[in-house]
C-alpha cells in the first residue's frame, strides 16, 4: 500500500473523514441531547409528542401560517429576484463589487435592525405609507380587504412577506447570478440563429429555464425554508401571528427542566420534531436540486462575458438600481433614526437631530459593553468561524464529491442530509442541547469566551458545503492527473489541481462565514451568557429591547446597528475585491 | 422519502437507551448545598436581566472597594433568570441571581436554587420584607403592577375608566386592551396573580379570574408575549407613540403604577397615561437578589448584596432603574412630575409567595386554556 | 530495452479494452501506434504511465518491474487536450516541470531555453487562455521537456492543431526527443504524423496480434 493510500479510507483522506465526523457531531449532538432531555422530562417520545402536537394551542395555526407566508415569500422572491439575478449577472455594471455587497447586505442584517427599518417605512412618515399603503395600521385598502374577506391582519401579512423577500433576494443572486455570469455566450448566440431561439420566449424556454432552473429551485427552496423558520421578523411585523419557530422561541426558555412547566417541554418536543421533519424534507429537496445545479457545464470567464454583453439597457439599469435603492431603504431609515431623538411634551412631540445616540453607543452608557469591545468580539467570532468552518466545509464537500464519483450516491446523499441537519433545527433546540451537553460533560464551557463560535460554525457550515460541492465537481479531473505526472510536493499538487480553482467559491464562502457570523443573533443569544462577550448584534438587540421611556435608547440602538451594517459592508466589499481579481484567472 | 424515514428512525431509535434519570430538586426534603460548577477566581458572576441601574461605573466602584471583579450572565427577564438557574443547577455557573420577583421566588426556593446570605436587612423597609423575610433572598427594588390607561381616549366620552375589571369585558372595550402573557412576561404574570385575588374577593362567588380572562379573550383582548410589545406597540398612552411600528390600538395595558410618573419624567412633566388602582387589581412586585446554591464566590455575593442596599446605589433606583428603592423612607423623585404622576395603590392583592409557588403551574395552565 | 509492457490487459466494467498486449520500446526509440478513435490507445497510454491500472500484465522500466497503477517520475505524458493551469502564465506552467532541487534562477534560465526550443521565445508572461491549440500543446510539451523525463507518452498531441502546423510540430517534436534521447510512445490516427515522428510504427490491430511494427524510413536516411 502506498503512503498516500495508508491514510485514506475508500479513497478519501482520513482527515476528510475526521471533518465529516466533526460536522455531523456538531449537528447531531445538540439535537440528540435536547431530544433526550425533553424525552426524559416529559416521559414521551419525540414521535409520540409529534402525534399529539395538534393539541397544543396555536400549533396548527402556526403551521398553517408558516406555510402560507413561506409560500408567498418564495413566489414573490422568485418573481422579483430572477430577473434581477439575470440582469445583474449578464451585464457590465459600474461598481459591480459594491452593488453585489449591497445586494447581499440584507441577508446578514440582524432581524431587529431590519424590522425597525421596515417599521419606519410603514409608519405614517414612511415611504410605503405615503404610497398609499397602510400596512401597519391597516386602514385604507388593507382595512377594506380585511373587512370584505374576514382575513385578520392582511397588512401585517404583506409586510412580513415583503420583509422576507428583502432578506432572501440575496439568495437568488448568490445562486443564480454566478451561473448567468459564467455561461458561454456562444450558446445564446447559437440558439438565436435557430428557429426555436428567434423569440424571447423561445430563448427563455430553451436556454434560460434549463440553465437557471436548478439554481433557481435551490434558491427558492432555501427562501421557503428561511421564511418558514422566521422568528424575529414575525414578532415585529406580524405580532398577532406565529410561525412554528416563533412559537418555539416563546416557550423555549422553560423547556427541558425536570418538574417545571412540563407541558411546555411537551409542546416544544412535539413542535420541534414537526418542524425538524419538515425542514429535513425541504433540505433534502434542496440538496437534490443543487446536485442538478452542479452539472452546469462550460463555464466561462465572468469578466469576458460581461464585456461581451456590455452595459445594461436602460430598463434593466432602472430595475436593478431601483431594487438596490429599495433594499437599502430600511437600512437608510435605521441610519437616519440614529441621529434623531424625539422630545414629547404637553404641546406635542418633535424630532431633533443629535449625536447623543452615537456618543452613548460609543461609550456604552447603558450598562453594556462599549461598542469597540462588542465589535472586537464580533470580529473575533467571525474570524474564528471563518478559520474553522472554511476548511471543515471544504473537507466535507470534498468527501461528498468523492463518494459520488466513486458511485456511492446513497451514502453521499445520507451524508449530505446529515450535514444539513443544523439548518433544520430550531435555535431553541440548539441552545438547549448545548447547555445540556456542556453541563453534563464540561461545565466550564458554559462560560467559555469563544462558545458563540460553535453555533456560528454549525449554522454556516451547510452553506459552505453547498458552495464548495458544485465548485469541486466543476473542476476538470485532468488537472489532477496532469499534476500527478509533474514533480510537485503534496501542497503544490493540491493547489494546482484543486485549490486555485476554488479560490472564488472559497472567497464567497469566506464572505458568507464572516458576514453571517457578524450578523448572527438567535443562536448567539442563547449561548452568549457573559455580558462582556456580547457581539455587536446582541448589543443592538439588547439596547433596542429596552423600555424606551428615555428617548435616547432608540437612537443609541440604531447607532450601534449602523456600525454593524458598515462593518459588514466593508467585509463583504473586501471579499468581492478578491473574488473579482481572481475571476480574471478562472476557467 | 425512504431515506427521510430511515434518517428519522436512525435519529430516534437508539436514543431510548440513553435517557437520563432526572432528579427532581422540588422533591428533595432538605436543600443540600450544591457543588460549585466552577473554580473560585475572585470574579463575581451575577445572573440578571438587563438592569439599567447596573452601569460600568457602579461595577467599577464595587471592584475598587472589594477587589472582586464582576461578570454579568445575562437572562431575558425574571423568568429567564429562574430558567437559567434551573437548567444549570447541576453545575451552577452564577454566584448571585438578581431580578427574581415575588412570583418566581418560591419556585426558586422549592427547587433549592438559593443558599442563605449573611446580610442584615435593617435598612430595608418592612413592606418590602412582607412577602419574604427569610435568609435566602434580599429585596433590592420594587414597584406596584397596575393597569394604565390613556386619558386622551378614556375621556368619559369615548370610553369611561373602569370601576370594575368586568367593565373591560363590555363592548366599548372590545379590542382595546393589551395584556402581556403570564406565560412569558413577569409583569403579566404578576397581574394574573392579582386577578386571582381580585376575583376571589369580589362579590360574585360564581366566577373566578379565569372566567374573566376567558371573557377578555372573547372581547378581543390583545395578548402579547412581553410587556414591551404591549406597552410600546399597542398602548396608545405611552412613549410607544413615537416608536416605529406603533399601533396604538389599546387604550389600556398592564404596567406599573409609577409608569405615568416615568413618562412625565422623560417628557418634561407631561403624560397622558394614568393608572387604575382598583383594590386588589394591583400587586406589589418586589425583585430580589439571592446567592445561588453552589456559588463559587459566596463572599463576593454577600458583598454585592450589601452594596446593592447602600444609600448611594439603592436610593437612586427610581432614576437609574425606574423602580422604587427598598430602603426605609423611600420616595419617588419630585423632578418633572415623577411623583406627581405616580399613583399609589389602594389595596394590593394579597397572595403569599408560598401559594404562588404551589399553584402557579395550575394557574398558568388554566390561563392558557381560558385565553385560547 | 527501456520500457516493456507484457501480457497486459485492461478491462473497464464489461468492456475489455485490450488483452494480452505486449510492447517493447528501446532506449531513445520513438514508437507510434496507429489506430482509429476509441480503440483503446489512450487507455494503453494511461496504463503505461500508471494513471490506469492493468487488469493483468506487467510493466518493466529500465530493467525493474513497476508496481501496477503507480506513477514514476521518469515517465510523463502529454494529453490530447493540453492541460495548462489557467491561474499560471506560460513560463509558470513550464516551470511546473522543473525538479524541486533546482534553484529559482536555474529554473528561469531553463524556462527561457525551453521557450526558445519550442518556438515561443516571447511568451513568458502570456496567459494560457489566449493561446491557440498549437501554442498550448507546445507549452505542454515544453513543460514535459523541463521534466527531463526518461520516457514520454504522447496521446494524439496534435489533434487540436491544423494539418499544416501539425506536421511541422511533429518534426519539431522528433528533433527535440532525439536530441535528448527520450524514449517515446506516441499514439495517433494520422499516418503522416506517425511517419514523421516515429522510428517505428505499429498498427493497433497488429499490436493486439502480437506484432511490434515496422521501422519508418526517415528523410535523413533516404538522403543518405
Amino acid at each position: 500500500m502506498s503512503q498516500q493510500e495508508r491514510f485514506r479510507l475508500g479513497g478519501i483522506p482520513l482527515k476528510h473523514w475526521a471533518a465529516v465526523v466533526i460536522v455531523i457531531t456538531l449537528g447531531l449532538a445538540p439535537l440528540t441531547l435536547s431530544l433526550l432531555r425533553l424525552w426524559a422530562v416529559t416521559g414521551i417520545t419525540p414521535l409520540g409528542a409529534l402525534v399529539n402536537v395538534h393539541q397544543h394551542p396555536g400549533a396548527m395555526e402556526a403551521l398553517r401560517f408558516s406555510f402560507l407566508e413561506a409560500t408567498a415569500s418564495m413566489l414573490l422572491t422568485i418573481i422579483i429576484g430572477l430577473p434581477l439575478a439575470w440582469a445583474f449577472g449578464r451585464y457590465q455594471w459600474k461598481h459591480l463589487r459594491t452593488k453585489r455587497a449591497l445586494l447581499f447586505l440584507p441577508f446578514i442584517t440582524p432581524p431587529v435592525v431590519a424590522a425597525v427599518g421596515f417599521l419606519a417605512l410603514f409608519s405614517p412618515d414612511g415611504l410605503v405609507y405615503r404610497m398609499g399603503f397602510d400596512l401597519r395600521g391597516e386602514t385604507g385598502f388593507f382595512g377594506w380587504l380585511s373587512s370584505v374577506t374576514g382575513w385578520a391582519n392582511p397588512g401585517h401579512f404583506v409586510a412580513l412577506v415583503l420583509a422576507h423577500v428583502w432578506f432572501n433576494l440575496s439568495l437568488i443572486i448568490r445562486f443564480v447570478e454566478p451561473v448567468v455570469a459564467q455561461i458561454d455566450p456562444t450558446w445564446e448566440e447559437q440558439l438565436s440563429l435557430l428557429p426555436s431561439g428567434q423569440s424571447r420566449l423561445g430563448r427563455i424556454q430553451h436556454l434560460w429555464l434549463p440553465l437557471l432552473g436548478p439554481a433557481t429551485l435551490v434558491a427558492a427552496t432555501y427562501t421557503f425554508f428561511f421564511s418558514f423558520t422566521s422568528f424575529a421578523m414575525v414578532k415585529w411585523l406580524a405580532p398577532s401571528s406565529n410561525t412554528l419557530e416563533s412559537l418555539l422561541g416563546e416557550m423555549g426558555g422553560t423547556a427541558g427542566i425536570a418538574g417545571y412547566r412540563v407541558e411546555t417541554s411537551l409542546a416544544v418536543l412535539g413542535i420541534a420534531t414537526l418542524q425538524m421533519m419538515l425542514m429535513l424534507v425541504m433540505l433534502i429537496l434542496a440538496g437534490r436540486f443543487e446536485r442538478k445545479h452542479s452539472q452546469v457545464l462550460s463555464l466561462h470567464q465572468e469578466i469576458k462575458n460581461r464585456e461581451r454583453h456590455g452595459p445594461p439597457t436602460k430598463p434593466w439599469a432602472w430595475y436593478v438600481n431601483g431594487i438596490i435603492v429599495l433594499l437599502l431603504a430600511p437600512l437608510v431609515s435605521v441610519v437616519i433614526t440614529s441621529f434623531r431623538v424625539r422630545t414629547a411634551n404637553a404641546s406635542g412631540a418633535a424630532y431633533q437631530w443629535t449625536l447623543e445616540g452615537w456618543r452613548r453607543a460609543w461609550t456604552g452608557d447603558f450598562s453594556t459593553v462599549p461598542v469597540m469591545d462588542a465589535l472586537t468580539n464580533s470580529l473575533t467570532y467571525a474570524i474564528m468561524t471563518l478559520i474553522i468552518a472554511l476548511p471543515l466545509g471544504y473537507a466535507v464537500a470534498s468527501c461528498l464529491v468523492t463518494l459520488r464519483i466513486r458511485g456511492h450516491r446513497k451514502a453521499a446523499g445520507l451524508l449530505d442530509s446529515l450535514c444539513m441537519l443544523p439548518l433544520s433545527m430550531s435555535a431553541v433546540m440548539v441552545g438547549l442541547g448545548m447547555v445540556v451537553g456542556f453541563l453534563r460533560w464540561f461545565p466550564p464551557m458554559f462560560t467559555f469566551p469563544y462558545l458563540p463560535v460553535v453555533p456560528h460554525i454549525m449554522l454556516v457550515l451547510p452553506f459552505v458545503i453547498r458552495l464548495m460541492v458544485p465548485a469541486i465537481e466543476r473542476i476538470d479531473p485532468m488537472y489532477a492527473e496532469q499534476a500527478s505526472l509533474l514533480p510537485m510536493n503534496r501542497m503544490a499538487f493540491w493547489w494546482h489541481s484543486r485549490g486555485s480553482f476554488l479560490l472564488v467559491p472559497a472567497t464567497m464562502a469566506a464572505s458568507l462565514c464572516l458576514a453571517f457570523s457578524l450578523g448572527e443573533f438567535g443562536a448567539t443569544f442563547l449561548v452568549v451568557r457573559v455580558g462582556s462577550w456580547d457581539s455587536l448584534s446582541i448589543l443592538v438587540d439588547q439596547v433596542a429591547s429596552r423600555p424606551k421611556f428615555d428617548p435616547y435608547v432608540f437612537p443609541t440602538a440604531m447607532a450601534l446597528a449602523t456600525i454593524l451594517m458598515v462593518v459588514t459592508l466593508l467585509v463583504l466589499s473586501l471579499n468581492e475585491h478578491v473574488r473579482m481579481w481572481r475571476s480574471r484567472h478562472d476557467i | 422519502m425512504r431515506g427521510i424515514f430511515l434518517l428519522m428512525i436512525m435519529l430516534f431509535s437508539p436514543l431510548s437507551g440513553c435517557l437520563e434519570t432526572l432528579e427532581m430538586p422540588s422533591e428533595w426534603e432538605d436543600c443540600p448545598p450544591l457543588e460549585a460548577g466552577r473554580a473560585s477566581d475572585d470574579t463575581l458572576r451575577i445572573l440578571t436581566y438587563d438592569i439599567a441601574a447596573f452601569s460600568e461605573e457602579m461595577f467599577a466602584a464595587f471592584t475598587n472597594q472589594t477587589g472582586y471583579g464582576i461578570e454579568v450572565i445575562r437572562a431575558d427577564d425574571a423568568g429567564g433568570i429562574l430558567e437559567t438557574m434551573l437548567q444549570t443547577q447541576q453545575a451552577p455557573q452564577a454566584d448571585l441571581a438578581i431580578g427574581l420577583d415575588n412570583t418566581y421566588l418560591q419556585t426558586a426556593i422549592d427547587f433549592c436554587l438559593l443558599q442563605a446570605h449573611s446580610e442584615n436587612t435593617t435598612a430595608v423597609d418592612s413592606s418590602a420584607l412582607e412577602p419574604y423575610d427569610g435568609p435566602l433572598a434580599v429585596p433590592f427594588d420594587r414597584g406596584d403592577v397596575c393597569l394604565n390607561y390613556d386619558e386622551s381616549v378614556v375621556d368619559d366620552v369615548n370610553l369611561t375608566a373602569p370601576t370594575s375589571l368586568w367593565n373591560l369585558t363590555e363592548d366599548t372595550w372590545k379590542g382595546k386592551t393589551a395584556f402581556p402573557s403570564p406565560l412569558t412576561s413577569s409583569p403579566g404574570r404578576a397581574f394574573m396573580v392579582a386577578t386571582i385575588d381580585y376575583f376571589e374577593n369580589d362579590d360574585d362567588n360564581t366566577t373566578d379570574a379565569f372566567d374573566w380572562w376567558k371573557a377578555m379573550a372573547e372581547n378581543d383582548a390583545i395578548i402579547t408575549s412581553g410587556w414591551t410589545e404591549a406597552y410600546e406597540i399597542h398602548y396608545s398612552g405611552g412613549y410607544g407613540e413615537w416608536v416605529e411600528g406603533h399601533l396604538g390600538d389599546a387604550a389600556l395595558t398592564v404596567s406599573y403604577c409609577h409608569s405615568p410618573g416615568v413618562e412625565a419624567y422623560y417628557s418634561g412633566n407631561w403624560t397622558k397615561s394614568t393608572s387604575i388602582t382598583l383594590p386588589r387589581s394591583t400587586i406589589h412586585q418586589i425583585e430580589y437578589a439571592g446567592i445561588v446554591n453552589g456559588a463559587a464566590e459566596v463572599e463576593a455575593a454577600n458583598a454585592f448584596m450589601a452594596y446593592l442596599l447602600t444609600e448611594e446605589i439603592n436610593r437612586n433606583m427610581p432614576e437609574n432603574n425606574l423602580m422604587q428603592s427598598v430602603l426605609t423612607n423611600a420616595s419617588w423623585p419630585e423632578t418633572d412630575g415623577y411623583r406627581y404622576h405616580t399613583d399609589e395603590p389602594i389595596l394590593n392583592a394579597e397572595i403569599t409567595i408560598e401559594r404562588i409557588g404551589a399553584e402557579m403551574e395550575t394557574w398558568l395552565f388554566n390561563w392558557a386554556e381560558a385565553t385560547v | 530495452m527501456t520500457f516493456e509492457i507484457s501480457n497486459a490487459s485492461v478491462q473497464l466494467g464489461d468492456w475489455i479494452v485490450f488483452k494480452n498486449l505486449n510492447l517493447t520500446i528501446q532506449q531513445g526509440e520513438i514508437v507510434s501506434i496507429l489506430g482509429p478513435s476509441g480503440c483503446g490507445k489512450t487507455t494503453l497510454m494511461r496504463a503505461c504511465c500508471g494513471l490506469e491500472s492493468l487488469t493483468n500484465g506487467q510493466r518493466n522500466f529500465k530493467g525493474a518491474s513497476l508496481e501496477n497503477g503507480t506513477i514514476v517520475p521518469e515517465i510523463t505524458m502529454l494529453f490530447q487536450q493540453p492541460v495548462l493551469y489557467p491561474h499560471l502564465n506560460v513560463s509558470q506552467n513550464i516551470a511546473l516541470g522543473a525538479s524541486k532541487d533546482i534553484g529559482k534562477s536555474a529554473i528561469n534560465q531553463r524556462v527561457d531555453e525551453v521557450l526558445k526550443a519550442i518556438g515561443l521565445p516571447d511568451f513568458h508572461r502570456r496567459g494560457v487562455d489566449g493561446l491557440s491549440g498549437g501554442e498550448a500543446q507546445r507549452v505542454a510539451f515544453g513543460r514535459a521537456l523541463m521534466q527531463e523525463p526518461n520516457m514520454i507518452l504522447l496521446d494524439e498531441p496534435f489533434a487540436s492543431v491544423d494539418v499544416k502546423r501539425r506536421l511541422a510540430l511533429a518534426e519539431m517534436t522528433r528533433e527535440h526527443l532525439k536530441e535528448r534521447g527520450i524514449t517515446t510512445l506516441h499514439v495517433t490516427h494520422d499516418v503522416e504524423e506517425a511517419t514523421i515522428l516515429a522510428d517505428r510504427v505499429v498498427q493497433w490491430q497488429d499490436l493486439l496480434a502480437g506484432e511490434q511494427g515496422m521501422p519508418t524510413p526517415k528523410k535523413e536516411e533516404t538522403e543518405q
